[in-house]
């Protein structure tokens, strides 16, 4: 790293650069577990499910109008 | 013009759009048990969430002096709110202004509140009060109702779409109604009909009144095109917000969950005696219903029109569903054309709005006689067999008495794709009741011991007792995995939450077409 990039106070050690690693990967890790059970969101899982939403998504047809095309037209 | 003296105008132009109606035809409404537009509005939405669009649109039709009476807002009143803090869109007609005729402007009005409705993903409720196209505008107004139509049909499974009839609703306009997934209607005040009474007595001399031709008690009960008869106005709103908190904003949504606060693995001990021991028997299925289901609350939809089906929202563990339900109350549970199509076409609705299916079965097979097959069951009990097959939403069953014949089949059947299912240990599960079987089964039997003087009525029980040890259980049927388990009754609510959790999740893929061809 050039002098011009290091941080102030210095450049950190390996050995510190590992702690801020580290505590960088259990802040994303702490905030990937609240999002799969649901932080904000008191519903049961399946209301969260990708699955389920791509059953959703699945299952609906897009509509085929041609005439008088309001302008919501999904194709 | 100053800055104070154009607030003033505004504010006195609001004025005036808001008492669009005279204070005569205002007194008239009231004094016939109505509320005026803004009033049944007010009583819809959650207080103050009412945002109203095109208060200032004014009809452009110049004759017949219709061009010196041009009312704010022109008949109509349109705009969103919401509904326990879910956003709504809303058209409230007014009786009070040209008597709620359409003309070209109150048709785009409408119209416009559809579009957005659809494009924003939110359910439309419409206020209906009109007294029918405005003539003098021709076929303008014509024009305007098929384009309200087009909307409802390309609406027709994206957003729920809710028709209250508060007033006359008659000719073409009951069209937009017809389509839309919910038709209320208030006893006394509102009536629907193609032709009126003086018409009809003029073409086919029938003697007929304005009531029993066209009121919200035919249309429950006779026709099954009123899904609700209320009892007022305020009854009608207030069913409407009910409904609506079973619903999605639209297809593309899941139906609002609401936490319960009944115990998930309560046993109600009622349910092991709600199925008489005589099998033949009435019980009422609602009541199985009220016992398993969220703090017993079920909101029954169309409960006057082919009773011997039930179908109604209701919660399970806070999870809005669908039940269906055979009715043994009402001939014995029987499927029978209109059970059929009311049936189907709630079924149908639930799967368009990704809202599961609970169906209780105790059936003892189609209505048989003439009057039914000249009336096409064929076709229409098809449609229930149809709706079921075609669903692809979670679907449960649950058998707590009689699954005869293709009765069995069409009742949400492991084989048409329930995903879970069970039976009660007093589900019979055969092709026909145990009487009729034996009869047929073994009549030259019978019949020999008949020829041999024998006491035919002795061997018939006995061969009946034989049947049914064999066949009228749901064992037969279990051993074969056409019922996933059999259930003691108090346990159906927890076996119930079980199965319809697991299958929240439920992933069919169908091969793609443009629809099917359901027979209508």
């Amino acid at each position: 790293m050039s002098a011009s990039h290091a941080v102030a106070g210095g450049v950190p050690t390996p050995e510190e650069a590992a702690v801020i690693a580290a505590a960088v990967e259990q802040v994303l890790a702490e905030a990937r577990a609240a999002a799969a059970a649901g932080a904000g969101d008191a519903r049961p899982a399946p209301y969260r499910s990708n699955w389920r939403r791509t059953a959703i998504l699945e299952a609906s047809i897009a509509m085929h109008v041609t005439e008088h095309s309001p302008m919501w037209r999904v194709s | 013009m100053s800055v104070e003296e154009a607030r003033e105008r505004l504010q006195s132009l609001r004025d005036e759009a808001l008492h669009a109606g005279s204070e005569k035809a205002v007194e008239r409404q009231h004094a016939k048990g109505k509320l005026t537009a803004r009033e049944r509005i007010d009583l819809l939405l959650d207080p103050g969430s009412f945002t109203e669009l095109g208060m200032f649109t004014r009809h452009r039709f110049h004759g017949f002096g219709l061009e010196d009476n041009r009312p704010w807002g022109d008949g109509v009143i349109t705009g969103h709110g919401t509904i326990e803090g879910r956003r709504v869109f809303v058209f409230s007609q007014d009786f009070t202004v040209f008597g709620g005729s359409l003309g070209e402007v109150f048709a785009e009005k409408i119209v416009k509140v559809m579009d957005l409705a659809v494009r924003m993903g939110c359910p439309i409720v419409g206020l209906n009060d009109s007294g029918g196209a405005r003539i003098q505008e021709g076929v303008v107004s014509l024009g305007g109702y098929a384009d309200i139509f087009l909307r409802n049909v390309q609406s027709s499974g994206v957003i729920p779409q809710i028709s209250v009839i508060m007033g006359p609703c008659a000719g073409g306009a009951v069209y937009s109604p017809a389509i839309t997934d919910f038709i209320l209607m208030v006893k006394g005040t509102s009536h629907m009909f193609i032709t009126g009474p003086e018409v009809i007595k003029t073409v086919t001399g029938e003697d007929v009144t304005m009531e029993e031709l066209g009121g919200a008690l035919s249309h429950a009960t006779r026709s099954g095109v009123a899904s609700f008869a209320c009892e007022d106005e305020p009854d009608a709103l207030e069913t409407v917000r009910q409904l609506v908190s079973y619903m999605p904003q639209n297809n593309l949504e899941l139906p609002p969950y609401e936490a319960p606060s009944d115990d998930p693995e309560r046993r109600d001990p009622e349910l092991r005696t709600i199925v008489p021991d005589a099998p033949t028997k009435p019980y009422d299925i609602r009541k199985v219903v009220e016992h398993v289901v969220d703090d017993g609350e079920f909101l029954e939809v169309a409960p006057l029109y082919a009773s011997n089906i039930v179908v109604g929202f209701a919660r399970v563990n806070g999870h809005a569903v669908g039940v269906v339900g055979n009715q043994p109350k009402a001939l014995a549970g029987v499927l029978d054309i209109n059970a059929s199509i009311k049936g189907a076409r709630f079924v149908r609705f639930c799967d368009a709005f990704n809202i599961p299916l609970v169906t209780l079965v105790d059936v003892p097979g189609f209505l048989p006689g003439t009057a039914q097959e000249y009336g096409g069951i064929i076709l229409h009990g098809a449609k229930l067999l149809y709706a079921f097959a075609e669903a692809t939403v979670p679907k449960i069953t649950v058998i707590t008495r009689k699954a005869y014949g293709g009765a069995y089949d069409v009742m949400n059947s492991k084989h048409i794709g329930a995903d879970f299912n069970a039976a009660w240990p007093t589900a019979e599960v055969a092709v026909m009741g145990p009487d009729g079987a034996v009869n047929i089964i073994f009549r030259h039997e019978l019949a020999a011991v008949a020829a041999d003087g024998g006491d035919v009525a002795e061997r018939r029980a006995e061969l009946i007792a034989e049947y049914k040890e064999r066949f009228a259980n749901p064992y037969t049927a279990a051993e074969r995995g056409y019922v996933d388990e059999v259930i003691q009754p108090e346990d159906t609510r927890p076996w119930l939450i079980a199965a319809l959790e697991t299958a929240l999740t439920k992933r069919v893929q169908r091969p793609q077409r443009k629809h099917g061809n359901i027979p209508l």
